[in-house]
């Protein structure tokens, strides 16, 4: 019954989604409060804009053409203590309002059932570009939701882990950074 | 010089006519003068004073705009950093599980 009423909650909170221009939701905030670490990342146009005159090391050059024409990047990460204490399923009503978005096309959709990891991405083109990005992963102990909006190049970005003088991510790294 | 002489010369005259008013006239002219340079002199050096307060008040509003651009342009920075992390690290593992999944 909770779950339910989390799901209502929600997929009430996620009715602009449709729109073209949307932030997250503010419903997943509350999943902070049971998280054990959290990262949260809103960046506006402006935002961006400021960002990328400080993008002035060599390593940060790639990142720094990705976001040149972008319009905005949130991110919330939730790290749980242990698994199960939040329901994969709160994930759903983003997920299938973006299946349901004729605009939205899931290009990546990865289940596992042995490690329980849940990875969907999904685009949007405008013509041969993409114009805006979801990620939406789900780990027993963690959930990852990213919108990021504005022209972006796809293999760029998956080449930022490794390359480019940015390490493959580890979480530890992840929490290192948001906890400084 | 005999005694009737010095009486005459000591003896007291009246100031000529006028001469009261013009002394009264030109020490309060010279007055004024002074207390009008001294006005004029006041009133320079608190424009100037005002004007050191302003420039200074706005080069350091300035400098300060400065550092709070800089700090939250490198903050800025940092979350673009750490939020191409997570999002690379994401789409990464989906393509890694798509190619082993797709491995012959």
């Amino acid at each position: 019954m909770k779950q339910l009423f989390l799901s209502m909650t929600m997929l009430l909170a996620l009715r602009p989604l449709v729109g073209q221009d949307f932030k997250l939701p503010a419903s997943l905030d509350a999943l902070a409060a049971r998280a054990s670490e959290t990262v949260e990342v809103n960046l506006d146009q402006r935002m961006l804009q400021l960002a990328s005159r400080f993008l002035d090391n060599e390593d940060d050059q790639e990142a720094k053409q990705i976001i040149k024409n972008l319009k905005a990047i949130y991110v919330r990460s939730y790290e749980f203590a242990k698994a199960g204490e939040y329901n994969p399923a709160e994930l759903e009503p983003v997920r299938a309002q973006l299946l349901r978005d004729k605009e939205w096309s899931r290009i990546v959709g990865v289940r596992s059932r042995k490690d329980g990891e849940n990875v969907d991405v999904f685009v949007k083109a405008e013509g041969d570009h993409l114009v805006g990005m979801w990620v939406l992963s789900a780990e027993p102990k963690e959930l990852v939701v990213v919108n990021i909006q504005g022209p972006i190049d796809m293999n760029s970005l998956s080449e930022l882990g490794g390359q480019f003088g940015i390490p493959k991510i580890k979480r530890q790294e992840i929490k290192k950074e948001a906890t400084r | 010089m005999t005694e009737e002489e010095v009486r005459d010369f000591l003896i007291r005259e009246h100031a000529p006519h006028g001469f009261a008013d013009r002394v009264f006239a030109l020490t309060t002219r010279q007055e004024r003068f002074l207390v009008g340079s001294r006005d004029a002199r006041n009133k320079s050096s608190l424009v100037w004073s005002l004007a050191t307060v302003i420039l200074i008040s706005a080069a350091g509003s300035a400098l300060w705009h400065q550092h709070e651009q800089r700090v939250e342009g490198q903050r800025a920075a940092q979350d673009v950093r750490l939020a191409l992390r997570i999002t690379a690290a994401k789409v990464q593992i989906a393509q890694n599980r798509l190619r082993s999944e797709h491995r012959p």
